[in-house]
């Protein structure tokens, strides 16, 4: 018999088809994040849900991306050893450095993405002016802000010192299923606002960020500024 | 802090704090980074196939969200419950498996009773009120208690309750009028 013709039973106690309701609803809504982990899990972390060893496309691909990030890993070392370092630099500091010698520059209308938008084109024009304020003002008069607009309107935010504005700017552009390179950049400068504001879920961020990523030595040097 | 997979113990008391609050971020972030260690560990210790591998992980996974929102795991060693939960899950569906398995010749029923249960819940659902889904989804999907959603929403626990009690015979109305379909199963 199923669960719902037992919900229906008049002679079910209530309580019975109360916990009968939680678990269908469970039912419906693991099934919903399941599928929407999978979706991550493949773009994410090229975990799919069929093995690819036996694909030889893949493995190309494997073998390239090791390569590339061999090369990466010999570059920042080398780069690494150039660079003169003090331990006693703090975690504020380190993030409040990476965040001023940041290159921000939105390359949207440059890429003829936008084109239409006249708000929008305002917003990133102020914003490649570094007038962030007015930046931060053109998104606010926007009906609807899309991955790229949070992104960029959590880096002004970030510029002014705002930093739990920020934050909450950029948790909402991850919401929104950046492209896997966007996700990278808001994951980092997520991590940082997170550092400005003694926020403990910092580290955390940090510390999933994968080895061959782009900013992976800088999060490391905070991970070890934080842990001092 | 390895064994909880990096996170301290205040880290993850604000991981369960944000699950409550539905969001889902810092877990994810941590727990799909560690997604394949799983399947390899369930493929190495129990000979399984990957795929076999992957769909314990991920019903695991499931049940770990629910079990930290329902207090039910305490910061410790993470990283040793997740992968002893995951070997069992692994036993249970490679057991239910077996039990399960259509013999030759024979036909699998079109709809199973299960089927039609997420189907009727399916067509249901979205013909209730904003309100009512929020409100039974965070109740039951996300284990709030009614006095917790009382205090987030800013009413009473009474009318909290009341309104969580129109909402199931709502439901149960909507369950009503779309099994009428599926008669027969």
């Amino acid at each position: 018999m199923s669960d719902i013709k037992k919900i229906l039973d008049l002679s079910t106690p209530p309580a019975q088809q109360e916990k009968l309701i939680e678990q269908l609803i469970d039912r419906k809504f693991d099934a919903e994040l399941k599928s929407e982990w999978a979706d991550k899990l493949g773009k994410e972390y090229g975990t799919t849900q069929q093995n690819d060893k036996d694909n030889p496309a893949q493995q190309r691909n494997v073998k390239l991306w090791l390569t590339l990030a061999a090369v990466a890993a010999v570059l920042i070392i080398l780069l690494w050893s150039l660079k003169p370092f003090s331990s006693q630099v703090s975690a504020d500091e380190l993030a409040k450095d990476y965040i001023a010698s940041a290159e921000m520059y939105d390359i949207r209308a440059a890429k003829g993405q936008i084109s239409d938008d006249q708000q929008r084109i305002t917003a990133i024009q102020a914003f490649n002016q570094k007038s962030y304020q007015a930046a931060i003002a053109a998104y606010a008069d926007m009906s609807m802000l899309l991955a790229d607009d949070l992104y960029y309107l959590g880096l002004a935010q970030l510029q002014l010192n705002d930093y739990p504005a920020a934050a909450a700017s950029l948790k909402g552009s991850l919401q929104q299923n950046p492209s896997e390179q966007l996700r990278e950049e808001i994951s980092w400068y997520l991590s940082l606002s997170q550092v400005l504001q003694s926020d403990a879920a910092a580290i955390s961020w940090l510390r999933a960020m994968p080895e061959d990523s782009w900013k992976y030595e800088e999060a490391q040097r905070l991970i070890r500024a934080l842990e001092q | 802090m390895k064994n909880n997979f990096g996170l301290s113990e205040k880290e993850f008391e604000q991981l369960r704090l944000q699950l409550k609050s539905d969001d889902l971020l810092l877990f994810e972030k941590i727990f799909l980074s560690h997604f394949k260690d799983c399947i390899a560990y369930i493929e190495k210790n129990y000979r399984a196939s990957y795929e076999d591998a992957y769909d314990a992980t991920m019903d695991t996974l499931l049940d770990f969200r629910r079990r930290i929102l329902l207090d039910k795991i305490k910061y410790g060693n993470l990283r040793y419950l997740f992968t002893k939960m995951a070997t069992q899950v692994y036993l249970k569906n490679m057991s239910a498996k077996k039990s399960t398995m259509t013999p030759v010749g024979m036909k699998a029923s079109i709809i199973t009773p299960d089927e039609m249960d997420i189907s009727v819940l399916d067509q249901s659902w979205p013909e209730l009120s904003r309100e009512c889904q929020d409100l039974l989804k965070l109740h039951f999907y996300g284990k709030a208690k009614l006095a917790e959603i009382a205090d987030e929403v800013g009413k009473s626990a009474s009318s909290i309750r009341k309104q969580k009690e129109r909402c199931l015979g709502k439901l149960k109305n909507l369950f009503a009028k779309h099994s009428k379909a599926y008669q027969d199963v």
